[in-house]
């Protein structure tokens, strides 16, 4: 039986070598399994670092990292296992496609997986398809554009079958279309049963997308359940300064109208 | 291609990964020659020298954390040592695989140096 808890860190700290403060501070939290996670927090909150450490890139100063409720096994082959079911999507698509067609770059991971080339070569073709990139397999990589590198780089990690996918700032350097396209795709992932963790900073994304958030400030999880338990708690908004709108002090006054809506205004025209 | 003439396995990678970074070289560079201009950083000689020591620079430091974090997305991909990938059926370009080798071989001899 696979359990409820997906991702358990216990007591985590963690300090990138030659800094001060750590990165990970006494984190504790655990995740659960098929939901739609969203990881809140500002710049710098740690969200990047906790990624990393789900997948054994970074290993904890203190404290450990369960997976399915066992401890990360980080040996070779425990590696290996673990990052073929742990995918990790990078905030900036430049840092992950490596390769100069967007087929050789999809082949990569299920390669390393040990599949065959017939194999790997039906796995790259299920996840174009499911991101939509079959007609630029042969492009070259760089002749992509920024919308289509974030598919790839989706798809790259996708051609996998990753069970949980974790996808840093999925938004940030997404236009509106273009996140409409990334979203549907973690759509079908979360109907298929995977679980999807998304760190941000944007709270529009906690607030309408996940099924349970977690807020971070500092290296620490200072809130984590449910959307609506997190959304109603005005006082731990407040701590990372979410509880209102950024653009709150600046808003115009005036009340919008419609353009093509008569204005029945009092007083103004 | 390369494979078939017996080139060294690391070398074929070395070269993968390399034609792919000049392309991101130049986009960067080209990023903060654009954002220096802006801000009339060639608008003399004397500033113009400056500004192109300053990019010099920026783009070795840049360089250098991109492809930290390229090695970790590979990792996270379960990355062993070699970069095996489908042969396709897309071809080098010429022109391109020539500035790579220049651009691998003065970053050898540049690391060769210090
Ligand atoms: N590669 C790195 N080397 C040194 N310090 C880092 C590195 N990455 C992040 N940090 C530091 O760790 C802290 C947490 O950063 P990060 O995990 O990237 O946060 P977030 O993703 O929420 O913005 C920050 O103080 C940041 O400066
Ligand atoms: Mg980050």
């Amino acid at each position: 039986m696979k359990s409820e808890t997906v991702l358990r860190f216990e007591h985590v700290r963690f300090t990138y070598p030659g800094h001060q403060t750590p990165a990970l501070d006494e984190l504790t939290l655990a995740l659960p399994r098929g939901q739609r996670v969203v990881i809140l927090g500002h710049n710098g909150a740690g969200k990047s670092s906790l990624f990393l450490h789900c997948n054994g890139i970074l290993r904890p100063d203190a404290g450990r990292v369960l997976f399915h409720e066992e401890p990360i096994d980080y040996s070779r082959r425990g590696l290996l296992d673990l990052r073929r079911r742990i995918g990790v999507v990078f905030q900036d698509a430049d840092d992950q496609l490596f390769s100069a067609s967007v087929l050789q770059d999809l082949s990569f991971g299920p390669l390393n997986l040990g599949l065959s080339d017939a194999e790997a070569r039906r796995r790259v073709y299920v996840a174009a398809e499911q991101c939509d990139l079959r007609h630029l397999l042969d492009r070259p990589t760089h002749a992509l554009s920024g919308g289509e590198k974030a598919r790839a780089a989706l798809a790259g990690v996708l051609a996998m079958d990753p069970e949980v996918l974790l996808v840093d700032e999925p938004t940030a350097s997404l236009d509106p279309l273009m996140r409409r396209q990334v979203f549907t795709i973690f759509q079908d992932l979360s109907e298929q049963g995977k679980t999807i963790i998304l760190a941000t900073h944007e709270l529009e994304l906690a607030r309408h997308w996940a099924d349970f958030i977690v807020v971070m400030h500092g290296g620490r999880v200072i809130g984590a359940g449910a959307r609506t338990q997190i959304m109603a708690d005005q006082q731990l908004l407040a701590r990372i300064g979410m509880d209102r709108p950024w653009y709150e002090p600046f808003m115009a006054s005036e009340e919008y109208a419609p353009a093509n809506v008569p204005c029945t205004g009092q007083g103004d025209s | 291609m390369l494979r078939r003439l017996h080139v060294p396995e690391f070398l074929i990678d070395v070269m993968t990964v390399m034609y792919r970074f000049v392309f991101v070289l130049l986009e960067t560079l080209g990023r903060i020659a654009t954002a220096q201009d802006s801000r009339l950083g060639y608008v003399n000689r004397r500033r113009a020298m400056n500004s192109a020591a300053l990019l010099g620079s920026q783009l070795f430091v840049t360089t250098f954390r991109r492809s930290q974090r390229l090695q970790t997305a590979l990792d996270s991909r379960g990355y062993n040592n070699s970069l095996r990938v489908l042969p396709a059926e897309y071809t080098f370009s010429q022109r391109w695989v020539w500035l790579t080798v220049c651009v691998a071989s003065t970053m050898l001899i540049v690391s060769y140096i210090r």
